[in-house]
């Protein structure tokens, strides 16, 4: 079915869209704090951004994967 | 639907609609017409079908009666994605879109994420805590969308 090969197209692009989203945040938290004077949380802070995109990323290629078995099983 | 499965039985076959016409000893536009469901096969060229297919005329023609009753079930035997497949979709779209969105707006308009954090209610962070709902979302959605009938 195409709406399954859609879903799975969709979930793969979000996927690569937080990807490039997730680098763009780590790395300009990480220079903001490296240039921060007053702040106590040292620069390495920043990757803690990594969880909650990471787990994001997982999710989407999960359900994109699903959907394309889903689709192959239809097809 | 008879169509559908001879379609289905077809592909899985790995036969092209020239060579079932061949290996039954119809025309090409037979075929065409049996999947299109424009005409069905005689009783003799669904003997053939079910033969040609090794699978029994009960399978070809009786699956149609299985299938009416088990309508939450796709071609392949999962399960169709109902309401709550859908609610997942919806759920897991939404949470990632807005992850998104929230990403660019962190780098984009950092004042905005400050004015949110200094907004925040006691001492939570408000955009952590937006984060985490956002994911939230997209797990709860997911589990939706993977839970077995």
């Amino acid at each position: 079915m195409k709406r399954y090969k859609r879903l799975s197209q969709v979930f793969t692009v979000l996927a690569i869209l937080l990807s490039i989203v997730m680098c763009a945040d780590v790395s300009y938290h990480y220079f903001d704090l490296l240039a921060c004077n007053w702040c106590s949380a040292p620069a390495w802070v920043s990757f803690w951004l990594f969880i909650p995109y990471g787990i994001g990323i997982a999710i989407c290629a999960v359900l994109a994967r699903f959907f394309r078995k889903k689709h192959r099983k239809n097809a | 639907m008879l169509s559908e499965k001879i379609y289905t039985l077809r592909r899985k076959s790995g036969l092209s609609q020239e060579q079932l016409a061949e290996k039954i000893g119809v025309s090409r536009q037979a075929i065409s017409k049996w999947e299109g469901d424009l005409s069905t096969p005689e009783l003799d060229k669904l003997k053939a079908l079910s033969e040609c297919f090794h699978v029994t005329l009960d399978e070809l023609i009786g699956g149609q009666a299985a299938r009416a009753d088990n309508s939450k079930q796709e071609p392949d035997g999962t399960p169709r994605t109902g309401a709550d497949g859908k609610l997942g979709i919806c759920l897991c779209l939404i949470g990632a879109v807005c992850l998104i969105l929230f990403g660019i707006l962190m780098v984009a308009q950092p004042a905005s994420v400050d004015q949110l954090n200094a907004s925040s209610t006691v001492t939570l962070n408000g955009s952590g805590m937006l984060i985490v709902f956002f994911l939230l979302l997209m797990v709860i959605g997911m589990a939706l969308v993977l839970k077995k009938k």
